[in-house]
């Protein structure tokens, strides 16, 4: 993962979401953070792919809970694409 | 009797759990014990006949809520969590609601001087021994749900404990569910079709599994871990399921059933459905807020023999489809779809006027065009509001979306009618493809020409990034619309291209 991802990949999110970065910290969990819902998630996941260029397994779908996951998660993806 | 002594009645004799699942659980016995106490609680501390909100995901603060708000002898008033501060606002003007049960996480949305609770009101309930009932009248009103409409003011539906028994009974009926049933729930509470789902497995002393997950993807695995013999959902459960996971491709030994309702899902996709798992029922259903929740189903061993259909009314409920006239169709001719039985709301909550709209003379008027073949089967063919009228010809949205979706590069697709000097309206396809590319568009057109009449074609393809959805999941036309205007307005502004234009058009 390259220094600008994880700051790209937080654009991402929020732009989706419609929330501010600050708003946004790893904390942000799916189940306590009102803007983020199911639909939202399939979106923000969407852009992702595009963006990174990578297939997202829906185990990982599924496991991207908390902005901190969601980080981690992508960590996996773009560290085996380099 | 009290709908929640009816929908409760066999639950003491259970020695199980109601609510199955990772994070929250709870028996049928801590169940009734919490109504109970709750109920109590309430009818000593506020009396009967009161509003009491209810802002909840699904859990188990929303189903304790829920039956012990009805069961006190109050009325719940269920609002969709997503609901905007200005749609929250007009109801509380509009209602006298003085009692809010609201999950901790929505409790920003209301001030803070009201009288709320949250989750943790479970926690300290006082004891009630006995059992306590309070007895209502078939027709007091039991539950207000503001529905997701189309566009003003939201319209909340009355539901009286007669409704929600009448209905029960009939969906019981012909699901043929029993004790052993168990439901894996994607759909809100708050909505009629996610509410019938807990009121028929509470009924017959069934259980459910409840969705906390991010992603609908994982109810693949949930449904396989525990056992679940039956899954319900809208089109966009199916197609999010069909198009990005590999649903079809499962074999789900414990699965008795599959069910749809809330709009039409293309054919395509029921065939998709129904091809993959030939071992199971698939149920396609129909129905509305205005009448409890469900008004009519197709028997699943017709539906590749009746494809499309949404079958004939539900026990208890007579359909018709009628002309403007006022008189039952003939076969292949359009009119609307009536409704009358004892599910049927006395009404929307301090609005006459559009109750005058839809219930005349002891019928339903659904706002559904549907016709139907020679034996009575009813097909529908889109909403009186979303029928495009062009060149003189009404043109049903669904058929032309079937054709579309029929592509297995399209992802998904809404068909509009778009203001046009010399239609009236033209029709368009708002089509959410993976990669959208000036070939896929002339292949679609191309698709729809060999197998539409000419006027049924799509005038242009516009690709969208995704299809909007209301709360409900299902199709947001009247968004869809107002991004096409605003997208337009955009590129006349900035050098005229307009949706009718043969460039590739992609709105955001």
């Amino acid at each position: 993962m390259r220094d600008e991802d994880p700051v790209k990949i937080k654009q991402i999110f929020c732009n989706v979401l419609g929330v501010s970065e600050s708003d946004v910290n790893d904390n942000t969990s799916y189940n306590s953070f009102e803007a983020w819902d199911s639909l939202k998630h399939l979106e923000f996941i969407a852009k992702l792919e595009e963006e990174f260029n990578i297939d997202i397994e829906m185990d990982d779908v599924i496991a991207m809970e908390s902005f901190k996951k969601i980080k981690e998660i992508m960590e996996k993806y773009l560290g085996r694409k380099e | 009797m009290n709908v929640i002594d009816y929908l409760l009645e066999k639950c003491n004799k259970l020695n199980k759990d109601f609510v199955v699942g990772t994070k929250e659980t709870i028996s049928y016995k801590e169940l009734l014990d919490k109504v109970n106490n709750l109920a109590f609680h309430l009818y000593n501390n506020f009396g009967t006949g009161k509003e009491i909100m209810l802002l909840s995901e699904n859990n188990v603060f929303f189903i304790i809520s829920y039956l012990s708000i009805m069961k006190s002898g109050n009325v719940v008033i269920l609002l969709d969590t997503r609901i905007l501060e200005n749609d929250l606002k007009n109801i509380l003007e509009k209602c006298s609601i003085s009692i809010f049960f609201v999950q901790d996480k929505f409790k920003g949305k209301l001030n803070s001087n009201k009288k709320i609770f949250t989750e943790t009101i479970l926690e300290n309930l006082p004891e009630r021994k006995n059992e306590f009932r309070i007895e209502t009248k078939d027709d007091d009103v039991a539950e207000i749900i503001f529905t997701s409409g189309s566009t003003g003011e939201k319209k909340g539906v009355m539901l009286t404990h007669k409704n929600i028994r009448a209905n029960t009974e009939s969906i019981l009926e012909y699901q043929a569910l029993t004790e052993n049933d168990r439901i894996k729930v994607v759909l809100p509470f708050f909505y009629c079709y996610g509410l019938s789902l807990l009121r028929t497995h509470i009924r017959v002393g069934g259980s459910i599994v409840l969705n906390d997950s991010i992603f609908l993807g994982s109810v693949i695995k949930e449904i396989k871990q525990y056992n679940c013999t039956g899954f319900a959902g809208v089109p966009s459960t199916y197609q999010i399921l069909i198009n990005k996971t590999n649903f079809l491709e499962q074999d789900f030994p414990s699965l008795r059933y599959l069910a749809q309702a809330g709009g039409k899902l293309a054919n395509h996709f029921i065939l998709k459905i129904v091809d993959s798992f030939p071992q199971k029922l698939f149920f396609v259903m129909y129905g509305a807020t205005e009448a409890t929740s469900r008004l009519s189903y197709l028997p699943p061993h017709l539906v590749k023999e009746r494809l499309g259909s949404i079958g004939k009314g539900i026990s208890g409920v007579k359909l018709e489809v009628r002309d403007a006239n006022d008189k039952p169709i003939k076969p292949n001719e359009v009119g609307e779809i009536v409704a009358s039985g004892d599910n049927i709301t006395k009404g929307y909550y301090k609005d006459l006027e559009a109750t005058s709209k839809v219930l005349k003379n002891g019928w339903y008027y659904t706002g559904d065009l549907a016709t139907i073949d020679e034996d009575g089967f009813i097909y529908i063919v889109g909403r009186l509001s979303n029928i495009i009228k062009s060149a003189g010809f009404r043109i049903s949205p669904f058929e032309i979306e079937d054709v579309v979706v029929s592509l297995d590069d399209v992802l998904n697709c809404a068909v509009i009618g778009v203001p046009d000097d010399i239609m009236g309206e033209a029709v368009i396809a708002v089509v959410e493809v993976k990669e959208p590319t000036r070939e896929l568009k002339a292949k679609i057109i191309l698709h729809c020409n060999s197998v539409l009449p000419s006027y049924k074609v799509p005038r242009n393809i516009v690709f969208i990034e995704k299809i909007p959805l209301n709360s409900s999941g299902k199709t947001d036309r009247n968004k869809i619309k107002e991004m096409l205007t605003s997208n337009t307005n955009q590129r006349h502004n900035s050098g005229g291209i307009n949706y009718l234009s043969s460039d590739l058009i992609l709105i955001k």
